[in-house]
């Protein structure tokens, strides 16, 4: 499938992997869940008309609560600002599309659904009821209603898919834009919304890594039954670590995009270029590198040290300047400018104003003294949603701002500036009342007499502030329908690509292929020759930029299969939740021969059937058999089967799903060409797909850092030496670690012999090193089979016996994870190169290189877990 | 050691009266008034500067004929002799903006001073409230769903605080199931709370398997509201005690634990009739 239907067909919406779609997509569907989220909202606040509640108990008060946070924050603002982000970042660097537009489409898919799974689990007995920050232990089954327990784990593995979403889009986002701009664009020259954006994924990369670790962690205390924070040495202390080094830096995560869209706004609306944009640039930098190291600023009040709490307050003092500068910079942005007071400009000055209170409030927090009284006070609640929602209301200038470019109709002027007054009144009705009653501890619905009147003075703006939105609403449908149409700008003094192109923008966006080369933005006609190379060197940063064929290939822009792929995590998403933990890991395991069958039926339809397909169909039988009879083993297959419940066959039509979904979309011809002289400095020596994969491994990393860093924080808080000797163990077997120590790294060595043959051309050797690759992998595994096997079955040592065991066998199980999608993808290629591909072609060839890459940093895990685990 | 109280004492320029016997809350609302002061006057006018800028520039912004925006032809004169960089559709934008920029600087380093100054402000609170004074018993706090314990130096238990007043007591806080604080695995089966007495402000989270500290101090007798501050399941909401805390005087207090024997007698002598420190 190739082409795209007419956008009003349905299929369109299903299909399409094109950045404009997919940004529509997006801010529809962020709308939803804003909807959802705020009349959650609406119902804290009617709870906190009067002290002691008015329609919820507890246990519900606590569900709403916690949903509206993770709605607000996951489903709806960073959603919300990646729908401009879709939409625009290509327009804005001259870019036809995203560097991945499959990966892409799986994007908001896994975003959409993700999303549904977490609504799913208020009817799963209940959602989450532990805060937005999911505070340990109260995370975890042990203090969950057991109505509620599947509920809890649906939203955890909601969260999980949310996060893989995330982790896809900061890879596809960063790989664009160093790789996709227009010749002549300079990293440095790049709109300030697509360089907000791109300092965004770069936190989010790192950042949602973080909160992976700790969801995986908590998905398998949840299904499994792991005792991470449970643990009483350390596993609520471990939480709140893993937790607020994501959740910092999350919250500019939210915030930058809506830092760039407001200095966009006041740029145009102004008249006047951004002052200091240099600084403004890096002291964004500065910010997205110092949100790392300011998270313990969460946890003043823990145990944590005097020293370790002055440094924490020093770094987040340190992280209020630069934004200082930044709202100077907007401010100065006005002086002498001509500005005009239209929808946009408006709010994205009511969101400076509140981004200020919000600011100012957050040093009182940074005060470690002051923060030991504010700490889980409505103080916070209301610095938060002072920053916060100032993001949203900057967002919401951008949307009027960009409406008439994605719609190419005009909004309605005087609603929008309705809108404003009722959203900035209501706003700060609803806000400025909970500093006065700070004392109220947050999340609760009982406090002092005398606060009423304020909590209901709150509760009244919020319904202020709700509604404006409906005035919104109004508008911008309305004005779908309206005959004012707009031509490329509607706006003076606009600067950005985007607005050099009708509105809405043709489908292949630009008229021509976009080149600052001259120094200012043209559309080049004719194909790219030799000449326009020379023209590009002159101005890039000392970087290359890129010539290859001039023709104008055939570029694919449908596929079913993102929607799939998804499709099948929702699946599992809402069933896995459901099951007991030994059975949990069964449908997963049943996937896996089913996926060797499909890896057959599919290359046979794509690639013409070889011996090869026929070998994989046949052998995925007694594999599968295999896998029966180790169920048998466990559970009695007639028992077993009988015996599971409905959630169990869910979870299982899920993963079969999945590994039909994931071969089909392994043999698409899905082509994406490489964009022809663009401007990729630093990176204009590798491909898109490289810089992909090793992004892809930076997020790897911190997951595994993570990982491994939980299990140093609980064993210095158990006590270092008296670990293993807890477990039982004074002296533990080294020689099953060391054995597949060497065995993987001799599989890194056939890897790269692989590819080499690859480029050589030879199909025998690289067939045979890739399925010695394979080879190492599997007797890697039963080497660890054998020895989990001495462990687990004849000493009895579990993985839920103790901390030591749940250590063990997460991390390195994960790392086995590892190794087997490794084989799986190994699978792929050596059925891919049977018929022909890698060897043949020498741009193909680099697929072998890429597996490579992962390939090698699964064997460095294993060199950091080999002497953790095994030695020390 | 040198403790920050005596580092405090010297730098306030009187080493014996200046700190006696200042209370937790006066720390915090001393702290929090020179924040807020200094909040509201940058507040008020980075916001007034705003709004002035906002207003005093802006033009009439009556669209162009057929248009939704001005036609910026018309300041053609203008753009020729001012030196404002405008914005230009399709450009590079760096490099060319030049302007606003020492002010920019300006102001942040004003703004800088500010911060920096109201922290270091607040540092110095901090030592003196992180330093728990010398003469302060410790009591327990063990917070659990959805209660609080009290555990006095003899190992009697309450449900309430009672202190003495103007003397400062150490507060241990963890959770725990009542019962089984104190022996191994006491943090199994509870979860995060936090003991919170925002009239004597004075806070501590309750952490399983953790302890903190924190100390309070108050010299008017009454009873005081403590609260849970983080939310610990579905009785958080009701998770707080008007009378969580009650402060006695101190003859009061003394018959009050010799009859609940909250602590040896002769420590409670000793400790009740000692001077506050920093007297001698
Ligand atoms: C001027 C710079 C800022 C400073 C000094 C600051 C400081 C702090 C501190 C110390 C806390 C912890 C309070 C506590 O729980 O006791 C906090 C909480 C928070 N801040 Fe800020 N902040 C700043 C800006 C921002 C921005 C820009 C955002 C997001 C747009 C933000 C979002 C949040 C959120 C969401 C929380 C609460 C998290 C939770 O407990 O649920 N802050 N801030
Ligand atoms: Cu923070
Ligand atoms: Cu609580």
């Amino acid at each position: 499938m190739a082409d795209l239907p007419p956008r009003s067909s349905v299929k369109r919406w299903l299909v399409t992997t094109n950045h404009k779609d997919i940004g529509i997509l997006y801010l529809i569907t962020s709308i939803f869940f804003l909807v959802v989220a705020g009349v959650l909202a609406l119902l804290i606040r009617l709870q906190m008309l009067e002290s002691g509640g008015t329609i919820l108990g507890g246990a519900e008060y606590n569900q709403v609560v916690t949903a509206h946070g993770l709605l607000m924050v996951f489903w709806f603002l960073s959603p919300f600002a990646f729908a401009f982000a879709n939409y625009l970042v290509p327009l804005q660097i001259g870019a036809k599309d995203l560097a991945f537009p499959r990966l892409n489409a799986m994007s908001y898919w896994l975003y959409l659904f993700s999303g549904l799974a977490l609504i799913a689990s208020f009817f799963q007995g209940g959602t989450h009821e532990g805060g937005w920050t999911l505070y340990a232990p109260l995370n975890v089954p042990a203090f969950v209603p057991r109505v509620a327990e599947m509920g809890e784990t649906t939203a955890v593995i909601g969260l999980v898919l949310f996060v893989t979403s995330v982790t896809l889009g900061s890879v596809n986002f960063l790989t664009t834009i160093y790789r996709m701009r227009a010749e002549g664009l300079r990293m440095r020259d790049i709109p300030l919304f697509s360089m907000s954006i791109l300092l965004t994924v770069w936190m989010m990369l790192f950042a949602f890594a973080a909160l992976l670790a700790a969801t995986i962690l908590l998905s398998s205390d949840h299904l499994l039954a792991t005792q991470y924070f449970t643990d009483e040495h350390g596993g609520s202390m471990l939480w709140a670590h893993l937790f607020w080094f994501f959740g910092h830096p999350e919250v500019y995560i939210v915030f930058f995009p809506a830092l760039g869209a407001m200095a966009e706004i006041i740029q145009t609306f102004s008249g006047r270029r951004l002052v200091g944009r240099k600084w403004f640039i890096i002291a964004m930098a500065l910010v997205a590198v110092q949100s790392f190291i300011v998270w313990m600023h969460h946890m003043f009040l823990t145990s944590i040290n005097l020293p370790i709490k002055t440094i924490f307050m020093v770094t987040t003092v340190g992280i209020s300047l630069p934004f200082d500068l930044m709202v100077f910079a907007l401010i100065y942005t006005m002086i002498k400018g001509r500005i005009r007071w239209k929808t946009p400009f408006l709010f994205a000055l009511g969101a400076l104003l509140i981004f200020i209170l919000g600011g100012i409030t957050g040093v009182f927090l940074g005060a470690v003294a002051l923060d030991y009284q504010f700490r889980g006070s409505y103080w916070v609640v209301a610095h938060f949603h002072y920053v916060m929602a100032s993001g949203a209301v900057a967002l919401i200038g951008g949307l009027y701002y960009w409406y008439p470019k994605i719609t190419g109709k005009m909004y309605n002027e005087f609603l929008g500036k309705v809108h404003f007054v009722f959203a900035f009144i209501g706003f700060n009705m609803l806000y400025f009342p909970m500093f006065l009653v700070w004392e109220t501890p947050r999340r609760v619905f009982e406090f002092p007499e005398g606060f009423t009147l304020w909590h209901q003075v709150a509760t009244a703006g919020a319904f202020l502030f709700a509604a404006s939105f409906l005035i919104m609403f109004y508008n911008l449908f309305r004005s779908l329908y309206s005959d004012r149409t707009v031509d490329s700008s509607p706006w003076a003094y606009t600067g950005s690509a985007e607005w050099a192109i009708e509105s809405p923008p043709p489908e292949g966006n630009f008229p021509g292929r976009p080149s600052f080369a001259s120094g200012k933005l043209d559309f080049v006609s004719d194909p790219a020759t030799d000449g326009g190379v020379e023209d590009g060197h002159a101005a890039t940063d000392g970087g290359v930029a890129h010539a290859s064929t001039g023709h104008d290939v055939h570029m694919d822009h449908a596929s079913w299969w993102p929607l799939l792929v998804s499709l099948s995590g929702l699946l599992v998403a809402v069933g896995i939740g459901g099951i007991p933990a030994s059975y949990v890991l069964w449908p997963f395991a049943f996937a896996l021969p089913f996926f060797v069958a499909f890896l057959g039926i599919e290359g046979a339809r794509q690639d013409g059937r070889a011996r090869i397909h026929d070998l994989y169909v046949v052998l995925s039988v007694p594999f599968l058999l295999a896998l029966l009879g180790g169920f048998h083993f466990h559970h009695g297959l007639v028992d077993g089967f009988a015996g599971a419940n409905n959630t169990f066959y869910l979870t299982l039509v899920g993963a079969v799903l999945g590994a039909y979904t994931f071969a089909g979309i392994g043999y698409e011809k899905f082509n994406v060409p490489e964009p022809e002289l663009t401007e990729a400095w630093p990176f204009e020596n590798v491909t898109n797909t490289k810089l992909g994969m090793w992004t892809f491994l930076g997020s790897d990393i911190i997951l595994f850092g993570a990982l491994i860093g939980s299990m140093i924080f609980i064993r210095f808080q158990f006590g270092w030496t008296d670990w293993w000797p807890a477990a039982g163990y004074t002296d533990k077997a080294v020689w099953p670690g060391l054995v597949n120590t060497y065995v993987l790294l001799a599989s890194s060595f056939t890897i790269v012999l692989a590819y080499v043959y690859a480029k050589r051309g030879s199909r025998r050797k690289t067939l045979a090193f890739l399925s010695l690759t394979f080879a190492g992998a599997a007797v890697f595994l039963v080497n660890k089979a054998y020895e989990w096997n001495e462990l687990y079955i004849n000493q009895g040592w579990t993985h839920t016996s103790d901390i030591m065991g749940s250590t063990y066998y997460l991390t390195t199980g994960l790392h086995a994870a590892h190794v087997i999608v490794g084989m799986l993808i190994l699978l792929f290629l050596i059925a891919r190169a049977y018929t022909g591909a890698y060897w043949s072609d020498d741009e193909d060839a680099h697929t072998v290189e890429y597996f490579g890459l992962y390939w090698h940093f699964v064997d460095i895990v294993w060199l950091f877990l080999f002497p953790l685990f095994y030695i020390l | 050691m040198l403790g920050s109280r005596v580092i405090l004492n010297i730098l306030s320029g009187d080493p014996t009266v200046a700190q006696v016997s200042r209370d937790p809350t006066d720390v915090f609302n001393d702290l929090l008034t020179a924040f807020l002061v200094m909040g509201t006057i940058v507040g008020v006018v980075v916001v007034a500067y705003i709004l002035h800028s906002a207003y005093k520039y802006k033009i009439d912004d009556t669209p162009a004929e057929g248009q939704y925006d001005i036609d910026t032809s018309t300041f053609a004169d203008e753009d020729e002799t001012e030196s404002v960089a405008r914005p230009q559709l399709g450009e590079i934008p760096s490099g060319v903006g030049k302007g606003g920029g020492k002010k920019l600087f300006l102001s942040f380093a004003i703004s800088a001073l500010i911060v920096v100054g109201l922290i270091i402000f607040a540092y110095w609170n901090l030592l003196y409230i992180e330093d728990t004074p010398e003469d302060a018993i410790e009591i327990g706090v063990d917070a659990n769903q959805y209660d609080y314990e009290y555990t006095y130096p003899s190992g009697e238990t309450t449900s309430q605080l009672f202190i003495p007043a103007d003397k400062p007591v150490e507060l241990n806080v963890t959770a725990c199931h009542p019962g089984e604080c104190g022996t191994p695995g006491e943090g199994d089966g509870e979860v995060w709370h936090t003991w919170h007495s925002q009239d004597l402000s004075a806070g501590a989270d309750a952490i399983p398997g953790q302890y903190t500290q924190t100390w309070v101090q108050e010299s008017d007798p009454g009873e005081y509201r403590v609260q849970c501050q983080e939310l610990c399941g579905a009785g958080h909401s009701s998770m707080n005690f008007d009378d969580g805390v009650v402060v006695m005087e101190q003859d009061e207090f003394q018959d009050w634990c010799e009859d609940e024997e909250c602590m040896d007698d002769e420590e409670l002598d000793n400790w009740l009739n000692s001077p506050a420190e920093g007297d001698n």
